[in-house]
């Protein structure tokens, strides 16, 4: 036995022992400690009225998580179940609020102030008598009444994603319980302001980012995607621009190339891709990996400025839009050396 | 009986699950926490979050999956004083269980000693690894890193703890 196998078999062993107690641990005993009813917040719940019985359906239906507790309940009891006249016509508040994306700048519940998350940002907008946004991780709907500063929110219902670390869960449950109870609605130097009983929600209003076109746009390409990782663009700017005759042109950091595309439901279907010019032995792996994803079927995702092309792999390309005198993307530190960052849920590693 | 039906019928319990992954979420929550005396405490505390979002988690594909997320996550954080502390406080009234899981083995002193010195993530994967017997896809599913991410913790966990324990302290 090798002292590489000796050691792989007394790591097995000890991990093995450590199994062996732990299956001595008295389980039922554990299991009674447990309140066996599921906690306040995710019950699947009886809702009340007629409307809330057709959000139930509609939450079956379409695989969605109703959940809320006995006060969701007396907030839609309490509102106006009918359902056709939730909003006011000519309300100056409900008029001032509908149509923006309010992000969540602050705020705070019964259990104290929620935790805002940069990467998880929390969004509201009203909509035609409904509330809809992203909660942290998942998104949101429910139905809203605003009238003369009074508000209701009640029906809420949301999709089933988990996102990791649990803080961001526990924001979200926070949050929606928190908006749940709001009574009040004001807008204060343009940023609006919800309040209830132990509840404060202070929201700004996004600007909207314009959606850049895929065709026509010059495209700055600043970060590879190689599964889990990202890695920052060295070299020359390395650009891409679709033509509206379906051909395109750009660069890998080091080389040129050419190529031609055909549009597909999900992304295009690149053929025809020639590079020509040369590459230093640090820019190889760079070309090599544009060149390998632009090389038949990618996905295509535009966010707002932002596009990112995946190849049928995983690995991607993600450009911005260039602002016509584009910079070497790069990440460099101090001693200017080029360096990679990825992340995960240890946060970001370089 | 309608599919639907079927796949109703078939979802796990609380209870069940619990009975099940106890003792693994213990062992898990030792090995990645390094305390033993804690286990208990972090596993408890999985299951509290487990029970508390049953009604969402009971429907994924792999539930178990995200409990050991939880419980690793709960093991690596630094809040598992507070929780602990929490979870005695909450206790107020009700007697206090001493911990049940023994203490390690001399022999695994060692061990145990340059694991808890091991990078996290390292640690995560190397106990999903040798406790579980997981897949690499898996681990990295749990720990939301890609396979290769994971590879690279344990081969860097591996060789850490060969340079560190020679084979006489540990083959045993």
């Amino acid at each position: 036995m090798t002292a590489e196998d000796s050691c792989e078999d007394g790591v097995r062993r000890a991990f093995g022992r450590l199994r062996s107690d732990a299956h001595e641990v008295d389980t039922m005993a554990a299991l009674g400690e447990h309140d066996p009813r599921p906690a306040r917040g995710w019950n699947p719940r009886v809702l009340v009225g007629a409307a809330a019985a057709i959000i139930v359906a509609v939450a079956v239906v379409v695989g969605i998580a109703v959940w809320g507790d006995d006060d969701d309940a007396d907030v839609v009891a309490g509102g106006d179940d009918s359902g056709d006249d939730v909003g006011v016509a000519g309300d100056g508040l409900l008029a001032e609020v509908t149509g923006l994306t309010w992000e969540l700048e602050s705020g705070s519940g019964p259990d104290g102030p929620l935790e805002l998350r940069d990467t998880h940002p929390v969004t509201l907008m009203f909509e035609s008598g409904q509330v809809s946004g992203t909660a942290a991780c998942n998104s949101y709907f429910g139905d809203v009444t605003l009238t003369d500063g009074s508000i209701t929110v009640g029906g809420l219902a949301r999709t089933e994603m988990a996102c990791m670390p649990l803080e961001v869960m526990e924001l979200e449950q926070a949050y929606l319980d928190a908006l749940a109870a709001v009574e009040r609605a004001v807008l204060v130097g343009g940023r609006l302001v919800l309040t209830g009983p132990l509840v404060e929600l202070e929201f700004g209003a996004r600007e909207p980012v314009p959606v850049a076109e895929l065709v026509g746009t010059n495209w700055l390409l600043d970060t590879l995607i190689e599964g889990e990782v990202a890695t920052s663009v060295m070299g020359e700017p390395a650009m891409l621009r679709l033509g509206d005759d379906r051909t395109f042109t750009g660069g890998t950091g080091c080389r040129s190339f050419t190529g031609r595309y055909e549009t597909e439901p999900a992304g295009l279907q690149i053929t025809a891709l020639e590079a020509e010019g040369e590459c230093s032995a640090d820019l190889a792996a760079q070309d090599a990996h544009v060149v390998s994803v632009l090389d038949g079927a990618v996905d295509v995702e535009i966010d707002g400025q932002r596009l990112t092309l995946t190849a049928v792999g995983g690995d991607g390309l993600s450009y911005t839009v260039s602002d016509g005198d584009p910079a070497p993307a790069t990440y460099s530190l101090d001693d200017g050396a080029v360096t990679t960052f990825s992340y995960d849920d240890a946060g970001l590693s370089l | 009986m309608a599919p639907e039906h079927q796949a109703v019928r078939d979802l796990p319990t609380f209870e069940a699950l619990f009975v099940v992954e106890y003792p693994k979420m213990v062992a898990l929550a030792a090995a990645v926490s390094g305390s033993r005396s804690h286990a208990e405490d972090i596993a408890q505390e999985a299951m509290t979050r487990l029970n508390r979002h049953w009604s969402l988690v009971q429907g994924y594909d792999k539930p178990g999956a995200w409990l050991r997320r939880v419980t690793v996550n709960l093991a690596l954080s630094q809040k598992r004083r507070l929780v602990s502390e929490a979870r005695a406080a909450l206790r107020l009234g009700a007697r206090r269980r001493e911990p049940q899981l023994a203490p390690a083995p001399v022999e695994d002193e060692l061990l145990w000693t340059a694991v808890a010195a091991l990078p996290r993530q390292q640690r995560a994967v190397l106990s999903l690894h040798f406790l579980e017997d997981l897949p690499l896809e898996e681990i990295a599913d749990i720990l939301d890193i890609s396979p290769s991410t994971a590879r690279v913790h344990l081969h860097r966990a591996r060789q850490t703890l060969r340079e560190q324990l020679s084979p006489t302290e540990v083959d045993r």
